[in-house]
């Protein structure tokens, strides 16, 4: 079995900071680490590849620097690495993230996607999805787990209420979910191949980069969660606004304190359950 | 430019079957185009032998004036009502309809008469139901992705949004690969800019960045919506609403997946977006053999579990069920706290629900300022009195 495994490179810290003129992201500077879900997906590809043989090859999109978590997969007993590294490529966004990497797949050949379900930087979880749809194959999102039995891969897929287990047969892409993958065990290996850097040679024009994103970013803002932070109106007094923040803005309610028995505390919540 | 060909056919007669325009003829066995034709390229992604070709930059969707409406998708099954996060779509697309004086349509999967959803979806002012006429039961990726694109090439709307829920974050990144649009994920506000275009607003970056994105020119605009962060608005408006089949579709359910097993996870940990109750441990709660208890309390109650970040970070609950700033954002219409003091970084997450139990031992503890009923004791001591009495009841 041929597996390609999708990483991305992001940024290793929460401090992201923006470029007050292009409003786009300033990655000097900040370390970068393999995407933890990406991570996993690896880990796993050389599971099923120590199980049934075959070959485990790393994809990665993304400046010379990303050529490390390449490496690092490598490191880890993946067999090939290729690094799509191009300036025709910058601005993209999921739809052509999606596009340019289902073009590259389908050139290079496999039995089996493998992807971590959401980058920890973007949080779309779009891409997998997407180059499923590009190379018109199923693409399984979610998947805690997989397993290979004689009748096909088995996957688990967590929606939260349920684990529904799905069988495939033929090729797919599969959208890893289980952070807990990427600390699993591995012999580091010393003697490393070098990555294959590609350029956009092979793609059409007006479907990578900025051209070939739909989507503009409008605007951007780091003071963010605006809607996770308090409006104090600086008019009140002192206390009110001490009272507000410590309330967490919500209204404050008079009341008593219920100082009853235990067994009479306990009654006055069941009874409120039973009600709803 | 739609290219037909004759050398690849099969004379198969599935293009004739799936043009949504009427205009594909098959003549002598082979397909003749008529002047019914749009050029929308769903022959050239149906046929099994690609003997329709389509210029892929005409798949790409161009923006036009024709795209008009705003669109919810629904992914419940029939008979089932109508989900929080579809009621929250509909109001926010009634909206952002009435500022443009444009329609709000739910497309939604199922036969017959499904009264339920035409009442729920009424008072919500959605003016349209299109329903995909489908037996499938479940969800199935490939068969949703066939129907939406076919729906939004026949009736052309001008944003469609989606919940952003595990099925909807799996759909809608598929739907955008397919029509060639634009989609903006996890939205947490929408709003029309000046030109009417619709702004989309999402946290990146782990939530410490809020990123305003646009689809300037490519319709539809589409964008998946986080769950509990639109208010449902209910119209006391008399509004007609309409319900139609999404005609000449043909469900073809993905048949390299096969659903082998359905297991229920357990319960306590399902769904706290949707929960009507929610039970909440914090530090109050001092070990993992109270976080015991109260699941088993939820489980046979029927109510979902939340647990503060501290409860999280000892190790005594999954972080799946954390609630607060970082974390998942609820708004049951009962929550009861048990050692939870209130800190902000909490109460953020929960604060729209509708009433609030508080158990704490500190009588200073934050969360009393805010909570309807304030009850001042042990948590576990009291928690474990629930459980008793829950004991009792089923005996």
């Amino acid at each position: 079995m041929k597996i390609i495994v999708c990483v991305k490179q992001v940024p290793d810290t929460a401090e992201v900071k923006i470029d007050p003129v292009t409003n786009n992201l300033v990655r000097e500077g900040v370390p970068g680490i393999m995407n933890p879900y990406d991570e996993a997906a690896v880990m796993m590809a050389l599971r099923l590849k120590e199980q049934t043989g075959g070959t485990v090859s790393v994809l990665s999109m993304g400046p010379e620097q990303a050529g490390r978590e390449i490496e690092n997969a490598l490191h880890r007993g993946a067999d090939e690495g290729y690094l799509l590294c191009d300036r025709r490529l910058g601005g993209a966004d999921t739809l052509a993230t999606g596009y340019t990497l289902a073009e590259t797949i389908r050139r290079l050949g496999c039995d089996l996607v493998l992807c971590g379900n959401e980058a920890v930087d973007g949080c779309t979880g779009q891409v997998g999805p997407l180059i499923g749809e590009f190379l018109q194959i199923p693409a399984m999102t979610y998947i805690t787990d997989m397993k290979i039995e004689q009748e096909g891969l088995r996957c688990y897929r967590d929606t939260g209420k349920y684990v529904e287990v799905y069988q495939i047969n033929g090729p797919a892409v599969v959208c890893i979910s289980n952070k807990q993958l990427a600390d699993g065990p591995y012999d580091f290996r010393e003697k490393i191949p070098a990555v294959h850097v590609l350029d956009a040679g092979h793609l059409e024009e007006e479907k990578i980069g900025r051209k070939g994103s739909p989507t503009r970013v409008a605007a951007i803002s780091a003071r963010g969660r605006e809607q996770n932070y308090l409006k104090v109106d600086y008019h009140w007094d002192c206390e009110t606004r001490i009272a507000y923040i410590m309330n967490g803005g919500l209204e404050k309610k008079k009341k008593n304190l219920n100082r009853e028995n235990k067994t009479s505390q306990a009654g006055l919540i069941m009874d409120a359950i039973m009600k709803k | 430019m739609l290219e037909y060909k004759k050398e690849n056919c099969i004379n198969c007669g599935l293009c004739e079957k799936v043009c949504p325009f009427g205009a594909i003829e098959i003549k002598e066995g082979f397909p003749a185009i008529n002047d019914n034709c749009t050029e929308c390229g769903i022959c050239a992604q149906k046929c099994p032998v690609n003997a329709f070709h389509m210029e892929q930059d005409k798949i790409r969707n161009q923006r036009t004036e024709e795209y008009r409406g705003f669109w919810v998708i629904g992914l419940e099954k029939e008979g089932e009502p109508l989900n929080k996060v579809t009621l929250e779509l509909l109001s926010t697309a009634r909206k952002l309809a009435d500022e443009k004086k444009e329609k709000v349509t739910l497309l939604i999967k199922g036969f017959g008469e499904c009264e339920n959803w035409k009442r729920e979806a009424q008072r919500t002012g959605c003016d349209k139901i299109l329903l995909i006429p489908c037996e499938h039961p479940g969800y199935d990726a490939k068969l949703y992705t066939d129907a939406i694109e076919c729906a939004v090439r026949c009736f052309k709307p001008e944003a469609v949004l989606f919940p952003a829920t595990v099925n909807g974050r799996d759909l809608a990144p598929r739907v955008s690969g397919r029509i060639g649009t634009g989609l903006t994920a996890d939205c947490t506000g929408l709003s029309l800019d000046e030109n009417g275009d619709l702004l989309q607003v999402r946290p990146t970056y782990g939530g410490s960045v809020m990123a305003s994105i646009l689809t300037p020119e490519h319709r539809p605009q589409m964008a998946s919506v986080r769950p509990n962060v639109m208010e449902i608005h209910w119209t006391d408006e008399e509004r007609e609403i309409e319900t139609a089949y999404l005609e000449d579709f043909l469900p073809t359910a993905e048949d390299r997946v096969t659903l082998i097993e359905c297991l229920e996870k357990n319960n306590v940990f399902a769904d706290l977006t949707e929960a009507n109750i929610v039970i909440a441990g914090g530090y109050g709660l001092k070990n993992k053999e109270n976080f015991g208890r109260l699941f088993r309390l939820c489980d046979k109650l029927n109510a979902a579990a939340a647990a503060t970040r501290k409860a999280v970070d000892e190790g005594w609950a999954p972080a799946e069920i954390q609630v607060g700033q970082t974390g998942t954002t609820i708004a049951p219409d009962l929550y009861i706290a048990f050692g939870v003091s209130g800190a902000l970084q909490h109460t953020l997450g929960m604060k729209n629900a509708k009433k609030i139990i508080a158990v704490n031992h500190d009588p200073a503890a934050p969360i009393f300022d805010i909570c309807d009923v304030a009850i001042l004791g042990d948590a576990g001591e009291v928690l474990e009195e629930c459980c008793k009495i829950l004991e009792h009841k089923e005996a």
